[in-house]
Order: structure tokens, then sequence, then C-alpha cells
């Protein structure tokens, strides 16, 4: 049971990462359904990181591959969200269209990336070994402590950094000048613009940042997770997971903090059907599907509802051009 | 009297310009894509047959073989049929992005069909039921979110991405129900399978072609020429004039999405019924996603859809040919290569839409005509300079960390606005959009030279 | 350097395309008074003070700011003069609380919930406003949302202030409240102006009082040495006599009955009071009134578009409240209502002319297959056939529905209108969002027109329109006044409604001040009607815009008034 509630949090903090990108994403009124394929931009990256520092290396550095391999993710997540943040910011375009159109070109270059420059000769061994070795290098003596140890100490860096950042956007979002803007950003663009905020300058910076965070779940997914294993279906699998952070921001109702327990839940359902004993082979898809429901039945409760705190941001999926008003 | 500091960059709504000028725009947009995707391939590749070489496999992958051609034909009927499936929703506004879920469920309400019923009735009785109950379990998909969007304003475009997902492990349920000892995925079934109408492949793509055909005019005249799709263009322009010419707004949402998801259920029939008498999870093949990019692309007209779907399928499908031609391991290339050209497709919209002026103040002194020309055309609204300065001084270094290098895009820019800045302003649009264009590409160039050079590292 | 001014403004002119906004207009604003603004609709106000806080750029003309030349660029650029507008339209963002939407903006970064809550509370008692800064928008009433966007002023250290007719939305009482805190300001050393069309409010708070007549300055005068005759002579200027006819013509009973009405706006509050009139057919009504003042409320709730909060619409007797525009239409009852928002409401912008010709009719469409005619000589069979043919086609043209819609007729509708209006289009398929706005008047007037309705609702027909597209208009509804239609015409140009209208109706803040012949008023008289300062109805002691010879319980007494 112990390990069941560790695995959920381990495999948890790859959604609590999604979903905490997309909250800022959200947060500026841009919904980014790009978010699987920065996720999976984030895996190629990172794994391209990793490999740099220590494939065909005789003593690779533990911390430098750590280092290197969530720069690359953030890198390269950053750079598909600036993607999406100039079309849909600059140029103004549809944010569903551009999101899917990133979803399309993030999963297909990560399959690509992955199997034709990442994965050469001996590249796969390297990457599991740093996975092993150095993103799931836990504090010694963890395994002694019974079952706190074993849940709550025994992961990698990782999983403390998701959790550290979903706290630090919390503090962000409600405590700071930076966050009261954001937010007014994302629910009226027109008044933020009337006050001198730069709208503009809101909406690259946290697009682009949300996308960074959201590229460190795929690496989780990978270094973290699979312990380096990279899969011939990984990005299938990211691609999936991504879909499912971008639920987990409507059941967490935009608030990162509720997003580190709603993350863990999500987990343990996505977990659970191949952990539970003693059910049967079909009814794993239902298991799976449980994920999903709760969402659109939480989507459906808040509509009804209509509680003005628990709404999206007024203005997501508009663009604002300053004319127009 | 001072004039106050101008903006650098002025943008504004333009005149619509004719069809054939935005359709040069974004033939040159696709152009430049394509071109720069086989100048990176042809160069990259471990087995590199040389540029030419790269369009030569290319149009090989698509219409190399008859059956290549046939199978061309065929995706791109299917693709066809849920792109307007879509558009109708979309001309509403309606986001319906469970295209995918509304296929898979037509898929699985045709397999239940033909698993339970096949061999024990007679099988035109077999096909009927297979077409109404796809046509319904897709239908019965895009309505629940219809419902809650007319009642509730539920937000569509989330609700219906979930329901993907439900569809997809009710799948994943059923064929692991049926085949439990298996390995999750279903053999084809061998009873009440669609007749084939010829033979090889024409025979078996047939029925698709032909469907699409027929289902292109249908939509295309229902669109046009009915009161429904009246009362849809109504609703999807405003809102409000809709209601005020007294038309149910929630009747037609739901109506609409009937329609929507009817179509869906369609492409599951024929996916399972005619194509591949088996039902997987990954059955849809993304065509609820792709058929969004094509009614986009395609302007939400149904006959410019047909083309752009089979511009799509023609890409993805030679695509395939050049990965196994130039060595690659991965066939994930064609989606890279139609990502891009999305991005080319998406970015120039806004040059058809907006307007850039460019502002040399600084260079041509006071009188410069450029920005009070654009100032008198619109009703005075060209005073808001401060904050768009800082958009536009915000946007550049944002292209630029986008490209990795800023450099080659700000000198490139002066030079080229300073020629539009001779020819005639008055007449901006070829030479302005030329600039934009060549902007883009720079920028984009420049970004695939830093995707080279990531790559060269290695 | 002369500083005893804190704004002062010299040669200021503004124009948009061909229509001069501000004309050479000169202004000053001393440090610590109470300047108001005064004029009538259209006549520059706002315009001149969104230059003032950097929405719009003059054309010609200088601005001091505390005696210094200033260029003011935007509403940042206002903010560093310490210049703070509040518009009219609230520019707030509804989740955030008081004191949030309050400290928003860049810049500050100490940010505690505690302490701006603090800072907001501390400054509101500085100058007696009541408000909580905890309170989310949302939950808020307008005068607390006009308090929040005072205070957003005041916390970036505004010292002048503009207020743009903060009073209209208010109450006696809030509007009370209000003036002992702009007191409060003024004794604090602000500078204030404020634009009202309020006779007595201007009177009750003002130290001058500057007043501005169709773009122009007419003058700056002390409020103590003035009064309220003065000032409206000086508003509506001198009568002016326009060429517009005004046809005699048969008038009939009355058409349509406004019983009691009352009705609520959209932020909740009630826009129309207790209202009474009707319309006769063969007449024009118009409806004068400042901006705002429940116009637009009155209209929507007669076109079945806005929820009646009580109170009866009757239309030749029948009362029609409730019912939405389809069931009114169904009902047999042709009204057409032209609204304001042309494109927003009436019209569907991006759909071309032809389209736009068929928006309320589309329905009616039915098959119309021609009967084949008898032919001489005809053999029995071909007879047969024939007649069996006309039968089915009959049957099918009364009783089957028809799918399609009727492109070819409403093209020829538009061609008719495009001919008859003198529309400027390049073509029948053009998006009307691509029309001038006179174009798209007549448009949609010319729409309306054709289903010959007889009750025309017109809201602000010829605003934004040229001289000749205007007395176009005129004459298109003159036209319908003598084929016997009833008109309402909310219009803002006393001159024309003087020259135009029948009668004339009054409303202020939703209620009836009186309804007067076009003939035998004034401009003053309808200007201190407008202003709330004459109100004939308790003036004569009688209840007006009650018809004599009602038509209300006649045939259809649904509401017991069968005798009455």
């Amino acid at each position: 049971m112990d390990v069941f509630f560790a695995n959920a949090i381990s495999f948890g903090v790859i959604f609590l990462f999604g979903c905490v990108g997309e909250i800022l994403t959200e947060k500026s009124g841009h919904l980014n359904l790009g978010i699987p394929g920065i996720m999976c931009m984030g895996a190629a990256g990172g794994c391209l990181g990793v490999k740099l520092c220590t494939a065909g290396v005789a003593n690779p550095s533990g911390v430098l591959a750590v280092i290197m391999g969530i720069l690359f993710a953030m890198i390269f997540a950053g750079a598909l969200g600036a993607v999406y943040a100039f079309l849909t910011v600059s140029l103004r375009s549809n944010q569903n269209v551009t999101g899917l159109a990133c979803t399309i070109f993030g999963v297909g270059f990560t399959s690509f990336f992955l199997n034709n420059v990442v994965l050469t000769e001996g590249v796969s061994t390297a990457l599991s070994n740093a996975g092993l070795k150095f993103f799931n290098a836990h504090i010694p003596g963890t395994e002694n402590l019974g079952w706190f140890g074993t849940i709550f100490l025994s992961h990698g860096i990782l999983v403390y950094l998701a959790i550290i950042i979903a706290v630090v956007a919390t503090v962000v979002l409600r405590y700071t000048k930076v966050g009261l803007n954001l937010r007014a950003v994302g629910e009226n663009p027109a008044t933020a613009d009337a006050v001198g905020i730069n709208v503009t300058g809101y909406k690259y910076s946290f697009i682009i940042s949300g996308a960074a965070i959201a590229g460190l779940g795929g690496l989780c997914y990978v270094m973290g997770y699979m312990n380096g294993i990279v899969g011939s279906t990984v990005d299938q699998t990211i691609q999936g997971i991504g879909w499912l952070s971008i639920a987990l921001v409507i059941f967490t109702l935009w608030k990162p903090a509720l997003a580190i327990l709603g993350s863990i839940v999500f987990g343990m359902l996505y977990i659970l059907a191949s952990r539970i004993t003693g059910i049967s082979f079909e009814q794993i898809p239902l298991l799976n599907m449980i994920p999903y429901i709760v969402t659109i039945l939480v989507l459906i409760v808040t509509s009804i509802v209509g509680h003005r705190e628990t709404q999206p941001p007024a203005s997501l999926g508009l663009s604002y051009f300053r004319e127009d008003r | 009297m001072e004039r106050i500091k101008e903006p650098f960059i002025h943008i504004t709504k333009r005149e619509p310009m004719p069809l054939w000028k935005s359709l040069c725009i974004r033939f040159g947009a696709v152009l430049i894509a394509l071109i720069i995707c086989a100048i990176f391939i042809s160069a990259s590749a471990p087995n590199s047959k040389g540029f030419f070489g790269y369009f030569g496999s290319l149009f090989s992958g698509a219409f190399g073989t008859e059956r290549r051609f046939w199978l061309l034909l065929q995706q791109t009927g299917l693709l066809l049929c849920v792109a307007l499936a879509l558009v109708v929703a979309f001309r509403m506004k309606f986001w319906n992005l469970g295209g995918n879920g509304q296929v898979l469920m037509g898929c699985l309400a045709c397999a239940m069909c033909m698993y339970y019923l096949g061999g024990k009735t007679a099988d035109p009785l077999v096909w009927l039921l297979m077409l109404i109950a796809s046509i319904a379990a897709g239908a019965i998909w895009a309505v629940i979110p219809a419902i809650f969007k007319a009642f509730f304003n539920t937000n569509e475009s989330l609700f219906t991405l979930m329901m993907n997902y439900v569809a997809l492990y009710l799948v994943a349920f059923f064929v692991s129900h049926w085949y439990p000892e298996g390995t999750g995925a279903m053999p084809p079934l061998t009873d009440a399978n669609l007749p084939s109408l010829g033979s090889g492949q024409a025979g078996r793509s047939l029925l698709t072609v032909i469907v699409a055909i027929v289902v292109t005019a249908l939509i295309y005249c229902y669109l046009r020429f009915t009161k429904h799709g009246y009362e849809i263009s109504l609703i999807g322009d405003s809102k409000n004039t809709a209601r005020y010419a007294g038309i149910s707004v929630k009747k037609v949402i739901i109506r609409t999405l009937i329609l929507s998801g009817a179509l869906c259920g369609l492409v599951g029939f024929l996916l399972v019924g005619s194509i591949n008498h088996m039902v997987s999870t990954s059955m849809d093949g993304n065509m609820g996603f792709t058929g969004i990019m094509v009614a986009w692309m395609g302007k939400f007209n149904p006959l410019i859809m047909a083309g752009i779907s089979f511009f799509i399928n023609f890409l993805s499908r030679g695509m395939a040919q050049v990965c196994t031609d130039f060595g690659f391991t991965s066939e994930a290339l064609s989606d890279i290569v139609v990502g891009l050209i999305y991005f080319f497709f998406i970015g120039c919209e806004f040059f058809i839409v907006y307007k850039v002026h460019f502002n040399f103040k600084k260079h041509h002194g006071r009188e410069e005509p450029a920005f009070s020309m654009s100032a008198s055309s619109e009703d005075g609204t060209s005073e808001r300079t401060g904050v768009e300065r800082e958009e536009t001084e915000k946007s550049a270094p944002a292209e630029g960390m986008e490209a990795g290098k800023s450099e080659s895009t700000k000198t490139q820019q002066p030079k080229e606005t300073e020629q539009i800045q001779q020819s005639e302003l008055e007449a901006d649009a070829p030479e302005n959009e030329g600039a934009a264009v060549k902007a883009g590409e720079d920028k984009k160039t420049s970004r695939k030279k830093n995707a080279r050079k990531a790559m060269e590292e290695n | 350097m002369d500083t005893q001014f804190a704004l002062e403004l010299r040669h200021i002119s503004k124009s948009f395309g061909s229509v001069m906004a501000n004309r050479d207009i000169n202004l000053t604003l001393k440090k610590g008074e109470i300047l108001a603004l005064l004029g009538e609709n259209g006549s520059g106000k706002t315009t001149l003070m969104n230059m003032i806080s950097g929405i719009y750029y003059p054309d010609e003309g200088q601005i001091f700011v505390n005696g210094e030349e200033t260029v003011i660029s935007s509403p940042q650029g206002a903010f560093r003069h310490h210049i703070g507008m509040v518009h009219q339209h609230f520019k707030l963002i509804d989740v955030f609380t008081a004191a949030q939407n309050i400290v928003l903006g860049p810049g500050g970064n100490k940010y505690g919930v505690r302490r701006i809550n603090d800072e907001v509370k501390e400054i509101a008692e500085r100058y007696g406003f009541e408000l909580d800064p905890k309170k989310k928008v949302y939950d808020m009433s307008v005068s607390e949302k006009q308090t929040v966007e005072i205070l957003k002023v005041l916390y970036r250290g505004a010292d002048i202030l503009i207020l743009d007719e903060p009073t209209a939305v208010l109450t006696p009482q809030e509007t009370e409240k209000l003036f002992t805190v702009m007191r409060a300001m003024k004794a604090d050393g602000k500078s204030i102006i404020i634009i009202t069309h309020k006779l007595h409010e201007v009177m009750a708070i003002s130290d001058r009082v500057a007043v501005l007549r169709k773009g122009a300055y007419i003058g700056c005068v002390d409020t103590a040495q003035t009064n309220e005759q003065a000032l409206t002579e000086m508003m509506v200027g001198q009568k002016v006599e326009l060429e517009i006819e005004r046809p005699v013509t048969k008038i009939d009973r009355p058409l349509l009955e406004i019983r009691d009405l009352s009705v609520r706006s959209d932020e909740g509050s009630i826009a129309i009071e207790g209202l009474n009139f009707f319309i006769r057919g063969g007449e024009i009504l118009g409806v004068a009134g400042i901006a705002g003042c429940g116009q637009r409320e009155l209209c929507e709730a007669i076109a079945g578009l806005r929820k009646v909060e009580s109170g009866g619409i009757y239309h030749e007797g029948d009362s029609i409240v409730g019912f939405s525009p389809k069931q009114i239409a169904a009902r047999g009852i042709s009204m057409s209502f032209i609204p304001e928002d042309r494109l927003g409401m009436g019209l569907a912008p991006s759909m071309s002319i032809t389209d736009n010709m068929m928006l309320k009719k589309y329905q009616d469409h039915r098959y119309s297959i021609k009967p084949v005619a008898a032919k001489e000589g005809e053999k029995p069979f071909a007879q047969k056939c024939r007649r069996a043919w006309n039968a089915v086609t009959s049957f099918i043209n009364r009783r089957v529905a028809c799918p399609f819609v009727d492109r070819k007729s409403a093209r020829a509708e538009a061609e008719r209108v495009i001919e008859e209006l003198d529309v400027v289009t390049p073509s029948t398929e053009t998006p009307v969002r691509r029309l001038s706005g006179g174009n798209v008047q007549k448009v949609l007037l010319g729409r309306e027109i054709l289903t010959e309705p007889n009750v025309l609702i017109t809201a602000y027909p010829v605003r934004g329109l040229d001289i000749n597209s205007s007395y176009l208009i005129y004459d298109i509804l003159n036209r319908q006044k003598k084929a016997g239609a009833g008109v309402l015409f909310i219009g803002e140009d006393l001159d024309v409604m003087l020259a135009l209208c029948d009668k004339i109706m009054v409303l202020c803040h939703g209620k009836l001040m009186g309804v007067v012949h076009a003939e035998k008023t004034t401009k003053e008289q309808l200007g201190l009607m407008m202003a709330g300062a004459l109100n004939l109805e308790e003036e004569k002691g009688k209840k007006m815009g009650v018809a004599k010879d009602s038509r209300i319980g006649e045939e259809h007494g649904e509401d017991g008034t069968w005798n009455a």
C-alpha cells in the first residue's frame, strides 16, 4: 500500500507539471491545447540534455546530468510555447487551432527526434543509468523510516521540484502584484491595458514559462517515472497524459495548490488499473476512464452552479486586439 | 504642433483583400514550408537522395502505384467527412474537438452490430443496423456536450475533448471484453463485411470515396441553400441578431451537433464496416484533430476543404515513403512536416486580416505619410500610441526567443521595409505581404538552423 | 508662469473623419475647484475629456497641466500628470475584490491582501467613501462600482479628476453622497471636472460651468451668477429651422399602448419605471432624453427581447408582454424594431445584403411550383396527368415544408432596397460589415419597411449618418407615417425632433416627464424636462400618456378590463 501511494505521487507529479504550466497559461487568457505536444518536446529535450553529458562520458556527473536534462527540457518546451505565443498573441490566430497544431507537431517531432537523433548506439543504457542513478536518487536512509519514508521521501528530485513549482505558482498568483496583474490580463485584457499593464508582455512571459514548466512533465515521465527507459510509444503516452493535465486544470479550478492534491488523485486513478489485484483484464479500461468522467462532471457542475470563483478566466480563448474595443 | 512619438509598427484591420491575393499568400506560405522541409530533410537524412529525390519520393509515396493512389483517395474521403462534420459546428462557433471520440463511437457501434449480429441475420439487414447504430452513436456522443452548452453554457471544447477519451476507453473495454485472452487487439471480423465494389484496393476504397463525394455535396448545399444552414451562419455571426430574428439558439445548437456527430459516426461505419472489419483504440487516426485543421485551413468551405484534405493526406502518405527512402527509422517525420505547414498557414492568416504599417519617422522626418494615412482610414483610432509601442517592443524579443537568433530578423527587417517605403504605400498589400512573409521565412529558417545545429552537435 | 490653473486647454480641435467633434476649444480648470461641463448629447464633451485622459490625441491645440505644456499620449501618460478619468462604462474585473481592482497596475510590488485592504480603507475614509475593500465587484451595486472607479483614480495619485456622467446611474440619495465626497476631495485640493446633463446637479455641486454645443465652446460662467434658465439657453442655443417636412395625416386610434411599464437594465437597476404612452397610426412620436435613460431598454422590451418587469404592452389592444419576437410575428402583428446597435443586433455583419434581407422571413419560404396550364386539344389522358400533377404540386406548395432558403427573391428585394434608397455597395453579395454607416442603416431600414409594419420603432436612426442620408431617413419615416404606420423615433437632436415629430415624449431616468405637441413646445422646455427640472405630469397634475380612446380590453379583455 505504501508503495502504491508512493507510485501515485511519483506519477501524479507528471500531471502536476503539465497542470501548473497550463494554469499559468490559462490565467493569461490563453487555452493552450498544445500542452501534450509541449510535454513531449520536454521529454525529447530532456533526453538530449541527459545524453549530452552522460553518453560516452567515462564518469558522468549526476548533478550536471539533472541540470542539463531540466534545462534542455525547458528550452525545447519553451520554444514550442514561444511559437504558440507568437501565433496567438502577436498574430492573433485562433487558440484552439494553433494549440492543436502544436500538439501534432510536438508529438511528431518527439517521436522522430528520439528515434533518429537521441537514441543512437549505447544511449539507452546511458539514459536508463542516468534515470535510475541521478533522477531517482533519494535521500539515503529513508527506507528505514517506514511508511512515511516510502511515501514522502523515496522520490527523485523532480517530484520535489514539481511541488515546489506548484507552491511558488500559488504564491505568485495569490500573493503578488504580478499574479494579480496576470489574472487581470486573463480576465479582461482591455481593463488591464487601461491601467497600464503590459498585456502582450504578460501573455508572452506566462505562456512561455507555462510551457517550460509543462515540458518538465515530459522529462519527469521519461527520466523519473520510467527510469530513463525510452519506449517506442513514449510520445503517445505523454500525449494522453497531456490531455489529462488539461483536464486537471478544470478539476482543480485553476488553483495550483489544489493541483497538488488533484494530481496525486489522478496519479492514483491512472495507476490504479495496474495495481489493483483481482480485477479482470477487461475492467482496466473502465478504471482508466474515471479521471475523464470526473473531469466532465466537474465541468458540468461548475457551469451549472456558476459560482464566479470557479469559472475559467473570462477572456480565455479570445485574442485581444486593442482597436477592437 | 509637435506630434508624439509614433509606434514603429502599427497594426490595423485591413479591407478584405481579393480572393486570389489571399490564395497567393496561403500558397506562398505552404510552398515556403515545403521547401524548408525539403532542404532540411535532404541535407540531414542518413541516406539522402537529394533535394529533388525528396520530391520524387513524396510523389511516389502518394501516387506511385494504383493501390497507393486509391488509399490516398480513401484517406482523403474519410478525413474530409470528419472535417465536414466538424465544420457544421464550427460555422456556429461551437468548438467540437470531439471528432476522434465521435468517430470511435461510430466504429464501436458498428463493430458491435457486426460482432453480435454478423452471420446470424441476413447481411443487408445487419448492414442497415450497422449504419443506423453508427450514426446514432456518433450523434449521441456529440449531442451530450451540445445539450450542456445550450442550457448551461458549459465549455464545449474541453467537454468534447474529454469525451474523446471516454470513447477510447469504451472501445478498449469492449475489445478486451470480446477477446479477453488476446493482446488487446481485435482480429478482423469475417461476417457482415460490406461488399467490395470492385477488384483490388479500388473496390475496397470506392464506397468511401463515393460517400465522401455525396456528403461533400450535401453539406455544401445544406450550409449554403437551406434554412438550417442559414440559421447556423446567423448564430455564428451574431447570436443577438439570431435572437432578434426569433431563432431559438438552443434548438439550433442541439440540432446541428446531432448532425455533426452523425457524420462522424458515418465515418466510423465506413472504417469498420468497409475498411478494417475490426475496431481498435487508434482507429480514429487522429482525424478529429486533423479535421479541425482541414476545416480551418479550408475557411469552412467544403470545396476548399476537399482540396486541403487531399493535400494533407498526400503529404502524410508521401512523407512515409520519404522516411523509408531516406533511411529514417521513424515515420513521425510526416507529423513534423504537416505541423510546420500548419504553423505557416495559421501564421499567414494574420497578414490577410491585418495590415502592418511600419513607421520610419526617425529616418524620414516628420511629414511621414505612412502613419497619418492609416490614421485617416481608421476612424481616428490611431492615437493609442504608447502601449502599441510596448507591444511591438515586446513581440520582437519574443520572436527572437523563438528563433534563438534575433539578429537575422532585426538586421533584415529595416532593409525590406525601406523598400516598401519607396514603393507606393497606398497599395501596400503585395509588397507588405512579401516583406511579412519574408520576415516570417527568415525567422523560420533561423529556427531551423538552430535545430540543425542542435543535431550537428550531436 | 501662471500656475493658477490645474489644467488649461487652448484651441483644441479634433475631428473624426469629416465630423468635427471639437472645434477650437479653450477651457480652464482652477486648482481645487469643481467645474461642470454641460452640453447636449453629441456636443463633444466626452471627446474632449478623452483627449485630456490620453485616449484620443488632439488634432490641434495645446494642453497645459499646472502651467506647463504637456503631451498626453496614453492613459498612462495622463496618470503621469496626475490626471484620472472615471468613465461612464466601468472598467473593472468582476472576480476581484474592490481593493484588488484599485491597486491593479504596474509598479508598486509590495502586495499583500491585508496591506492593500488597509491602504484602500484609509483612502476611502479620508474622503468619506463607504466601501468594503474585501467585497467582490460582482456583488456590488452600481454606485459601489463607481466608488471603486473613483478610488482607483485617487489611489494612483490623481490631482485632476474627470467624472463622465457619474450621476447617470445613481439614485438621488447616492448622488447626494457622491457630492459630499466630491466636496471632500475639493477640500483636499483636488480639481474636478464633472460631465452632466442635469442642471440642478450643476447648480448644486459646481463652482463654474463650461458649456459646449455641437463641438464648440460656448462659454464659462460662475455657478453662483447663473440660473437653470440661462444655462439651458446656452446649452441648446437658438432654435434652428430645418427643412424637414411634417406631413399632416389622418390619425388613427392607438396602435401601440404602453401601460405602467417597468423594465430592468442589464446591470439589474430599474431602467424604465412606470411608463405610460401610446402611438397612433399616422404619427411620429419622438422620444427625447439624455443618453442611457432607458431608451434602449424600452425598445427591447417592446420588441420582445427584454423581460418586462411589470406593466403592459398592447398592440391594437392585444397584450404582447412575454412574447418572443417570433411569437409576436406569428400573431400577425407587424412591428419592426430598428435597434441602436445595428451591426450587433439588427444585422449579421459578415453576411451579405441579400442574406440580411431574408433575416426575418427566411422561414416563410414555401414551395411555389407553378401549375401546368391547360392546353387546347388536350387528350383526356394528358389532361388527367396534368390534373394529377397540379394536385400534387398544389399539395406540396401548401403542405410540405420547404428546407431551402429563397435567395432569389431576397436578392430582388436587396436590389430594390439598393435602388430605392441609394445604397452604395459593390453588389448585393457584399457583407454588410463593409458598408459605411449610412448604407448599413439604409439596408436595415429598407428591410424593415419592406415588411410593411404598422408600428416602426427606430432608435437613433440617423446616428453616425451624414446630412443627406439623414434627410433620406426622415423621408422614409414620413412615408411610413403617411402609409398609416405609427413611428417611435428615439432621437438626440432636438431641432430634428421638433421638426419631424408630431408629439415628443420626454424621458428622464426612465420616467416620463411629459408628452408635448412638437408645434406647441420649445427647445428650452424640452431641455428642462430632459434635465429633470420640469415634470409636466406633476405640474399639470394629470396622468399623461394614457389614450382616451384606448383599445386595451376592447375585444380581448384578458386582464378583466373588458368593461373598463
